[in-house]
């Protein structure tokens, strides 16, 4: 044979697989659905992820400055006004928007112009203008036009509540008369501890003297905000003119808090998603699989007829392709649709505005992974093309096999490209590829434990299946070891997605326990402080029906301590001796101690446990008595006895990190000195303040007072009087409405008083939570619906047998019902065992992977997990019931006939 | 005894309606061994779902046993063939993941009699040459096994009417001839009313009747050599056991 005749030969086959391809996806809408829907779902879960995650990326970097007001801050002390003026005005003139913002400090007193008791408020004067950036929301809505009038102020909602305002009332700052324009319910830069501390109150503050010559009104030197034309020049400005007597603080550094969280996230769901691309492609496979299968005998034709084995492989392949390239098609503009959907449910959630925008990086990303899904996973199965024999088209057994089909070069490179290609895609898709190696490794090792298992289940159903009992039972075991069934095969594919479900699953649980570790759903939203003893139980007097409401109450009380002795060492010793990472500071700081019970909010123990009810309040040493009258007492008071009082014994917990300060550990005896008094007490555990979003976290023991706050004392007797006798409470309400009602009561009817309230930040928080939460589970909805199409995949595989099994049932006298009961049995007996499987490896692999998402692992959610495991068994009924509903619904001749 | 009285199917193909069956009227005698033939797409193979209740006729009626099996529910056609109709295939249509004597006794299962026919059963497998085979599954046996094995299982509900389609079409002549005397013996011995679709001329003549479908419609309806007892299906006379 000449070269022309080779060559000419070569292209009429091209044209042939062309021509082919063509034809047969005409003829296949249903493999052409599965097929592109087992690409276009895995594609939509890559695309609409990783289009989610620059969104909220985007949204987090565009809109901190909504969340804060400005780009730069700048803090000014001494003689630095002096200097900073003059750079000032030249960023003004640059295009620069300065303003000038006074924060009034503790202390200030507001009250309205008809009497009534006054209030803590933090003044806070802007330059108009300012915030420069986002939204004031007012009540009445819409007030706020961005520059306040002289005379007029706005006051933050509680403050209104509690001085029982409204607007149009006159408010009292002092002596200064103001006339309440509306309630501020969120405001810019509202995120810090301080400014959440004491409701506000916002006034006007003009920088220029009077032109009478009068002084400016101003009561303290101002700090200044800057926006500027471009954000980026934020971080140069302060690399230029951070000074000890100029702090600067630029949004950047907001960003690079919050980031990583949005990052470490953003990875563990690419990842998911890539495992449900994966999982697409074991549906690619299947599919494809098939139907090579249901085309043998036409291949064997053709090659009867003269067609070459590439031709006919090349046939399939480019209709894998063009399946793929639609399925991609398909699954960027799902993906999109999702991202659009999931970015209006954000919306409502997130402290920022997302903007769903086409992502270019998740589309191409996207388009690539489709195709390869499509011609990695479709290559195996397609290969069976190859050994075809044009025997076959004789007699469909013909036990003949292609004499190249063993030693054929070609087939073994395709096959290692295409084995090479998933894990080189894996690893280059991954967002870092130690993460995208350690779920490799795992996902590997998952699906060879799920094909011991598949193997096993055929195994064991093939010698347990009882030999009595309830027929249908009996026929739908036995039929999970039908030769050439798909036991093993939807083992694999419906336990590696009950795998993905269940890591899902945990996910959300992990991301729920990292927000719960800073107070979760107990977090307070109002702490009341100054309280006189037995006040707390009038207040709790006046919402008798708080259970309706749910309204909780965590009652809080501290004492301010030295440390006298640590595990047996004076405190002049250790101070002498600070090696071993204590420090003298630490050492001889004042303390303050909580009183508590209840473990509060905000508190996480990170050695030893908190104490239960029933625990022993005295720690096991014997209490000590001072030789002689205590030189060290911060907050002394005389004693009016000779006798040096008795000590207080109990056990506490302590900070993790004052403990490391004074080389104190789980067991250690702590001698701490109060007033007069000794107090003795064993450190039964270390403890962590939390700090969620918005730097709230242990809110509870941040209102214990002035001084480090040192962790937490069991209440005993004695205790109570070295707190000076006030104590404060914090107050769990469920929405922003109620707390406005629970603070007016409490303002009015005890003055004395001092109500903080942290409804808007606790607020941020929940959302941010729900966000997370609600991202994760979209996820798992995600991964159902990849697995349930990856099902129907593998369940079409063995459904023609299953329809010839089921119609003989049938002809040879079944009814309905039995033969209904003989598939449910089989669908559950698989879906139950894969699904089994698929959870208990998720279980296992869970603490690894968690771990790099740096999520916290406990134990498997197993409540959660069995209702995945049911709803997997459930699924794999429907399923299969649905493919096979036709058996059940027409007369059993058409099924006899085909079979 | 089955009537099938003005029985007629009609097909939508193409959009089109296909007629396969037209206007049939037929009596099949209780006991009587009956050869439908004729060429592919004749209608043989939907006159044998049709009176067997496999399939629904778009005109006529079936009576079979003088009970209308056209006005009974799928579910009550299912239990009228569980307890009186047995079936022979051309593929054996055996259950893969059932041993030879499980897929036997399905048939007495679905009728709650398996405890007792166990042996029953046995002795069926045993009279159709396959004792000792009772644990084979059906990828372990021949084709011509397999055939010997559905005929075991449509017998083993002794059923009045015994429907056979191309029962040898997929066995060699030799295997073939085997597996029809068997059957035609087993139908004697029994009594049952034998109706067999077949394109084996040879095989048909053998029978009492033969039927003759051409189009759909009954071209010829005569008496074979079976009617005089001259011979059976291995070609040895075998009228013992006639009722």
């Amino acid at each position: 044979m000449t070269s022309d005749s080779r060559s000419r030969g070569s292209r009429r086959g091209r044209r042939f697989a062309l021509l082919l391809a063509k034809r047969e996806v005409k003829g296949a809408a249903r493999r052409v659905g599965v097929y592109m829907l087992s690409t276009a779902v895995g594609v939509a879960a890559i695309v609409s992820i990783q289009s989610v995650r620059d969104d909220v990326s985007r949204a987090i970097t565009d809109g901190v400055r909504e969340t804060t007001g400005y780009d730069a801050r700048v803090t000014l002390r001494g003689d630095a006004a002096d200097r900073m003026t003059p750079v000032l005005d030249s960023l003004r003139t640059a295009g620069a928007r300065v303003a000038a913002v006074e924060v009034a400090g503790f202390g200030g007193m507001a009250r309205g112009k008809t009497g009534g008791t006054p209030r803590i408020a933090m003044t806070n004067r802007f330059s108009p203008g300012y915030p420069f950036f986002g939204n004031v929301q007012t009540d009445p809505p819409g007030l706020w036009t961005g520059e306040i009038q002289p005379g007029e102020a706005f006051v933050d909602r509680p403050l209104m509540a509690q001085l029982g305002i409204a607007p149009g009332d006159t408010i009292m700052l002092g002596a200064e008369e103001y006339q309440v324009v509306a309630g501020v319910s969120r405001i810019p830069g509202g995120v810090a501890v301080l400014s959440m501390l004491m409701p506000n109150v916002y006034t006007r503050l003009d920088e220029t003297a009077p032109a009478d010559g009068a002084p400016a009104a101003r009561s303290r030197a101002p700090e200044y905000r800057i926006a500027f034309s471009d954000p980026a020049e934020a971080p140069r400005f302060k690399e230029a003119y951070q000074e000890e007597e100029v702090r600067i603080t630029v949004t950047e550094e907001v960003i690079a808090e919050v980031q990583p969280v949005v990052e470490n996230l953003g990875e563990l769901l690419a990842m998911v998603g890539l495992v449900a691309l994966l999982l697409g492609g074991i549906g690619v496979a299947s599919s494809v699989h098939l139907y090579v299968k249901e085309k043998r005998r036409s291949i064997a034709v053709l090659r009867c007829l003269g067609s070459g084995q590439w031709t006919a492989f090349w046939a399939y392949m480019v209709q894998a392709l063009a399946l793929g390239a639609g399925g991609a098609v398909v699954g960027i503009a799902l993906g999109f649709g999702v991202q659009t959907l999931l970015g209006a449910a954000l919306e409502g959630w997130l402290p920022v505005d997302i903007s769903p925008r086409p992502s270019g990086r998740a589309m191409m990303a996207g388009a690539g992974m489709g195709i390869w899904v499509a011609a990695a996973f479709a290559a195996f199965p397609l290969l069976q093309v190859r050994g075809v024999s044009a025997l076959e088209a004789l007699r469909r057994d013909s036990g003949v096999k292609s004499s190249r089909a063993k030693g054929d070069v070609w087939a073994w490179v395709i096959r290692l490209l295409a084995g090479l290609s998933i894990p080189a895609v894996w690893l280059v898709a991954a967002p870092v590829w130690q993460v995208g190696a350690l779920f490799g490794g795992v996902l590997l090792g998952t699906l060879g434990a799920l094909s011991l298992s598949g193997w096993a289940v055929t195994a064991l159903a093939r010698r347990l299946t009882p030999r009595k009992g309830w027929f249908a039972l009996r026929q739908g075991l036995s039929n999970l070891f039908r030769p050439g069934n798909q036991t093993l095969s939807v083992t694999i594919t419906m336990g590696a997605g009950a795998f993905v479900l269940g890591l899902v699953v945990t996910m959300e649980a992990g991301v729920k326990r990292v927000f719960e570790l800073g107070g979760g759903a107990d977090l307070a939203d109002v702490l009341v402080a100054n309280l006189e003893p037995g006040q707390l139980d009038s207040i709790k007097a006046l919402f008798p029906d708080n259970t309706e409401r749910d309204i909780a109450f965590v009652q809080l009380g501290s004492v301010g301590a030295r440390v006298a002795e640590v595990g047996g060492r004076p405190a002049e010793e250790l101070a002498a001796d600070s090696g071993a990472g204590v420090t003298e500071e630490a050492v001889l700081r004042t303390y303050r101690i909580s009183m508590n019970d209840d473990r509060p909010p905000g508190v996480a123990i990170v050695d030893g446990a908190w104490w239960e009810s029933g625990d022993s309040p005295a720690p096991s040493v014997e209490p000590v008595r001072p030789d002689g009258p205590d030189e060290a007492i911060e907050l002394d008071e005389a004693s009016e006895s000779d006798e040096p009082p008795a000590d207080i014994v109990t056990i506490m917990s302590l900070d993790a990190t004052i403990a490391g300060e004074l080389g104190a550990e789980v067991g250690d005896t702590i001698i701490w000195r109060a007033r007069e008094r000794r107090i003795v007490a064993e450190v039964v555990s270390l403890q962590e303040i939390e700090d969620p979003p918005g730097e709230i976290g242990g809110i509870g023991n941040l209102a214990a007072g002035s001084g480090a706050v040192a962790g937490n004392f069991r209440p005993a007797p004695g205790l109570a009087e070295l707190g000076g006798g006030e104590e404060s409470a914090l107050i769990d309400i469920p929405d922003y409405e109620t707390s406005m009602i629970v603070q007016r009561q409490i303002a009015s009817v005890f003055p004395n008083v001092i109500i903080i309230d942290f409804s808007w930040a606790m607020d941020l928080f929940r959302r941010g939570m729900a966000a997370a939460r609600a991202a994760v589970t979209f996820l798992a909805a995600f991964t159902a619906l990849v697995g349930a199409i990856v099902l129907v995949a593998t369940l079409a595989g063995s459904r023609r047998a299953r329809e010839a099994e089921a119609a003989l049932l049938r002809t040879l006298g079944a009814a309905k019902g039995q033969v209904a009961a003989v598939l449910v049995t089989e669908f559950a007996a698989l879906g139950t065992l894969a699904a089994a499987a698929g959870l208990a490896l998720s279980a296992v692999a869970a603490g690894p992977l968690l771990a790099f998402g740096a999520l916290r692992f406990d134990d498997p959610e197993w409540g959660t997990l069995a209702v995945v495991w049911a709803a997997l068994t459930g699924l794999s009924v429907l399923v299969g019931m649905t493919g096979n509903r036709e058996v059940l619904r027409k007369p059993p001749l058409p099924f006899l006939r085909r079979g | 005894m089955i009537k099938a009285q003005g029985l007629g199917k009609t097909y939508m193909s193409g959009g089109l309606p296909l007629e396969v069956l037209k206007d049939v009227e037929l009596t099949f005698e209780s006991g009587s061994l009956s050869a439908v033939v004729g060429p592919s797409g004749s209608g043989k193979t939907t006159l044998l779902g049709l009176l067997a209740g496999l399939d629904a006729p778009s005109a006529g009626r079936v009576l079979l046993e003088d009970q209308d099996l056209t006005a009974m529910s799928e579910d009550e056609k299912a239990r009228f063939r569980a307890e009186n109709v047995g079936f022979v295939f051309q593929t054996f249509h055996l259950l893969a993941s059932l041993t030879a004597l499980e897929n036997v006794l399905v048939p007495l299962e679905l009728t709650g009699r398996a405890k007792k026919a166990a042996d029953s059963a046995r002795a069926l497998l045993e009279r159709v040459g396959l004792g000792g085979r009772e644990g084979h599954y059906p990828a372990q046996l021949s084709g011509g096994e397999r055939q010997r094995v559905a005929l075991a299982r449509a017998f083993a509900n002794q059923p009045r009417i015994l429907f056979a389609d191309e029962p040898t079409g997929n066995l060699d002549h030799e295997t073939g001839l085997g597996v029809a005397a068997m059957l035609e013996q087993m139908n004697r011995e029994s009594g049952t009313t034998l109706v067999m679709v077949t394109h084996d001329l040879e095989l048909a003549e053998r029978a009492e009747r033969v039927i003759s479908l051409s189009g759909g419609r009954v071209v010829a309806d005569r008496a074979g050599s079976g009617s005089n007892g001259a011979s059976g299906f291995d070609g040895r006379r075998s009228d013992e056991g006639r009722s």
